[in-house]
């Protein structure tokens, strides 16, 4: 059960009791005469916002924005406040439940900054002839910009409140992530309102005809992706069981390595493409069986071993994302520049290698893994971390690391694998089970 | 020496400075600005590709070539159509100069028959139409001929360099393009009124508002690509616990393929024996390097293990989905089509046929690589080899399809 207190609460009541004096004040200035298109309206709105597709980045989508714009494009702004208020508290809770302060308070912020988006656009392009000129072009621009700033500023005070993080962060990350796909809703959103108001309101639902058409390929893509991870990591369990001790150990490192990125707030893509290079990071390992069960190396089987960096990057090479190459590459190198293959020191190291680094030390060091000989307890291992800050770690990884370690996302116990589909294959294959 | 194959190279240069000569003073002298405005969204919709399957893919460019050949006419077609191919093999493809003009031979082929057709039936209102179905008539007619083409060509060249039967390269990339074609009719007839009755402007934001939303489409295509990588990456790891055997799992898919192709196998199946083959050694993972680079014979023990691999693959990529569908035919790739190979001493058509294709593909490539106890053997004696055994260790069929195409693998 989600409960509110103290200055949340407050934000709630005022952001609801001014969208509500809005549209009460305002009520006169509401087209009621129009009323199919206000129901035709609130009808797509409620509808659209009550429709979510995983998107690409993890995030979730809903076609609401485009209809949200074109109606700060058609209607004035009381009629938004309530079209867009009233549309999105329904939407939103056909969605996720009935919670009532959450629903309401999502409804009124966004038609509240929707109807200053609608004001601005009336103001910049008041007098303007039928056919588009200049200004009514940089009012198309400008009203959507400054609703989504508004919208997210006050997600960004509720949310910092909430779970105490710094205010003007919070809202920069949220416009960041927002910034350009909302910017290409824009151009989709001034040709349906120019149809709209040239030919007829009907076209809008047109518009969603192709929706379905655009949705099947969304979902095709967001379901391939999860195919391609679970057969990357299929793979990689696989080779992993090459290794003594190996088992699991690359999912493990994967693991870890999310959960120190989310602490240090990367955005998704940076993420996804560290949890890559996380699971592949000893693919240039796979040959290279032979020299792991030998008691002693000469020097030049070590550098054959330390070479594995570099044939995991050139594998790696294939991919379209160089940064996991790049990550494969050099996340044996130690941030005070005595590691391998390049000596790179701090910066100069790519964000991904750094944070590889650590996590695979940490996994090596909680399974005793190569090259320690066994296990050590958590507690050693995490103030030998904190030692290592500007020695063989980025301190801002550590820092983000013992936060993690902090929060509880990331812990002493050894997780196996949660798929067990590979155990017959190791004894099968006569792969050497630890 | 000038020989054939070059003259033939020259030709599409030729076509296309004709093209471009003849068309590009008619075209931008009506109004530069709009020729301008349609060739930059041309280049726009053209880095959008939509994928057609693994046999090739499309663009929605043509849409925007149709409301330029509607506003403009032929000579404003040509253009748009000509110099946004060029411009976007060039700057967002970064193909060679061979390649762009190759494209644009065919491109001018296209667009040569389209105008052909629009001008002739659909270019002059002889019979009573009202105006909406005047141009929709002309939008069908010249998005069917242009894109009748251009698959035409592309069924061509893959029955040519491919060894596809072309009813089959056909109905693959049929299958996969007609939902588009039916949109981009649609689309090319209301960006065509847009551009008529709003103007410009927004016939561009119009274009861009269909490039927002077929974007997933892209990303669709371009995700099937990222999967075949990292599928070839992880062979690759593996091949390269010998160092003489770097890309022979790469190798291997691509003549099975060729070899699938060449039966005339549903493309369907020939995917699962692209994936089969390039995961066929992936069970090695599990067998010591030294037992894999030794160069002398196996002792029984290591033979075993060496033996076990088929089944080690079949079982690392069964549960997996996708690679799952190839499990069968990479657990049989070591049967003999007289029984005597392993792990089940399968004989004939017992065994799956995707299964047969790769055991010849993989001679094939073991044949003509370098050992580092012998040099590879020449294609013709490879084949040789192959042929000795035909009927004893291959399959007679795959050994027949492996004759037609040797020389090109």
């Amino acid at each position: 059960m989600q409960t509110i207190t103290g200055e949340v609460r407050l934000l709630v009541l005022a952001v609801t009791a001014v969208a509500t004096i809005g549209i009460v004040a305002f009520s006169d200035q509401i087209r009621w005469q129009e009323w199919q298109q206000l129901v035709l309206f609130f009808c797509l709105i409620a509808l659209a916002s009550s429709v979510r597709i995983a998107d690409p980045r993890g995030r979730t989508i809903t076609p609401s924005t485009v209809l949200t714009y074109l109606a700060m494009y058609v209607f004035n702004a009381p009629t938004v406040l309530l079209l867009v208020a009233v549309g999105r508290a329904v939407g939103y809770s056909l969605d996720r439940g009935w919670v009532p302060w959450r629903s309401i308070f999502n409804g009124a912020q966004v038609g509240l900054s929707a109807s200053a988006g609608a004001y601005v656009f009336g103001l910049v392009s008041q007098g303007a002839g039928p056919i588009p000129e200049a200004r009514v072009y940089a009012a198309a621009l400008i009203a959507p910009l400054l609703h989504q700033t508004l919208n997210n500023l006050f997600v960004a005070i509720g949310v910092s409140r909430w779970r105490g993080t710094p205010f003007v962060n919070t809202w920069y990350a949220g416009v960041q992530a927002l910034f350009w796909p909302n910017l290409l809703s824009i151009p989709t959103a001034f040709v349906l309102a120019i149809l709209y108001v040239r030919v007829h309101h009907a076209v809008t639902l047109a518009y969603l005809a192709l929706l379905p058409f655009q949705w099947m390929a969304l979902r095709l893509y967001v379901r391939r992706r999860e195919l391609y991870a679970q057969i990357v990591d299929g793979l990689v369990v696989a080779a992993d069981a090459n290794f003594p001790l190996g088992k699991g150990h690359a999912r493990r490192v994967a693991e870890l390595a999310v959960a120190v990125a989310r602490e240090m707030r990367l955005g998704e893509a940076v993420i996804e493409s560290v949890q890559f290079a996380a699971q592949l990071h000893d693919v240039g390992m796979i040959g290279k069986d032979d020299l792991l069960d030998r008691p002693v190396l000469t020097a030049e089987e070590v550098r054959s071993l330390e070479d594995h960096v570099k044939v995991g990057a050139e594998i790696a090479r294939e991919l379209p994302r160089r940064e996991i190459a790049e990550a494969i590459l050099y996340h044996h190198e130690r941030f005070d520049g005595t590691g391998y293959p390049g000596g790179l020191r701090g910066e100069e190291i790519p964000l991904g290698a750094r944070i590889i680094a650590l996590c695979e030390a940490v996994d090596s060091m909680r399974s005793g893994m190569f090259p320690f000989g066994a296990a050590m307890p958590w507690g050693a291992i995490v103030s030998l971390v904190q030692a290592e800050a500007g020695r063989a770690f980025d301190p801002g990884v550590v820092d983000a690391f013992l936060r993690a370690v902090a929060a509880g996302t990331v812990h002493a116990r050894r997780r196996e694998p949660s798929s067990e589909a590979f155990s017959s294959t190791a004894t099968l294959g006569g792969i050497p089970v630890p | 020496m000038i020989d054939r194959t070059g003259l033939l190279r020259l030709w599409p240069l030729l076509v296309v400075g004709g093209a471009i000569g003849v068309a590009l003073p008619g075209g931008t002298q009506s109004d530069p600005w709009a020729v301008a405005l349609f060739t930059a969204l041309g280049v726009a919709c053209e880095w959008l590709e939509i994928r057609l399957g693994p046999l090739g893919f499309l663009t929605l460019r043509p849409m925007v070539a149709f409301v330029a050949l509607w506003r403009g006419g032929l000579s404003a077609y040509m253009v748009v159509g000509l110099i946004s191919v060029i411009a976007a093999q060039l700057l967002a493809r970064r193909r060679s100069f061979v390649e762009v003009i190759d494209e644009a031979g065919r491109e001018v082929v296209a667009l040569g028959l389209s105008s052909v057709a629009y001008s002739n039936i659909a270019g002059s209102p002889g019979v009573a139409l009202s105006a909406v179905a005047h141009r929709l008539l002309a939008g069908a007619v010249v998005m069917l001929v242009y894109w009748g083409t251009k698959l035409a060509l592309r069924v061509a060249q893959l029955s040519h360099a491919e060894g596809m039967r072309p009813q089959q390269a056909a109905r693959s990339l049929l299958r996969h393009a007609w939902p588009h074609l039916i949109v981009m009719i649609a689309g090319a007839v209301g960006l065509s009124f847009i551009e008529s009755d709003l103007g410009l402007v927004v016939t561009g934001l119009a274009a861009v508002m269909f490039i927002e939303a077929y974007y997933p489409w892209k990303l669709l295509g371009e995700q099937g690509g990222v999967l075949l990588t990292s599928l070839q990456m992880m062979a690759q790891a593996v091949d390269l616990k010998d160092p003489y055997t770097s890309n022979h799992s790469q190798r291997v898919s691509r003549y099975a393929v060729r070899l699938a192709r060449t039966m005339g196998l549903p493309e369907e199946e020939v995917e699962r024996i692209r994936i089969g083959a390039l995961m066929h050694d992936i069970g090695k993972i599990g067998i010591s390097g030294r037992i894999i680079r030794k160069p002398g014979r196996l002792s029984p023990e290591e033979r075993v293990k060496m033996q076990q691999h088929s089944a080690v693959s079949a079982d690392i990529i069964e549960p997996l989905e996708i690679l799952g569908e190839s499990a069968r035919m990479v657990r049989h790739h070591h049967e003999n089509w007289d029984g005597t190979g392993y792990p089940a001493g399968l004989r004939g058509e017992e065994i799956p046929l995707g299964s047969r294709i790769i055991l010849v593909a993989d001679a094939f490539d073991a044949l003509v690589t370098d050992r580092p106890y012998r040099k590879g053997a020449s294609r013709p004696e490879a084949l040789n080899v192959i042929r000795k055994h035909a009927g004893t260790q291959f399959d007679p069929v795959v050994v027949r399809a492996l004759e037609r195409v040797y020389t090109s693998l």
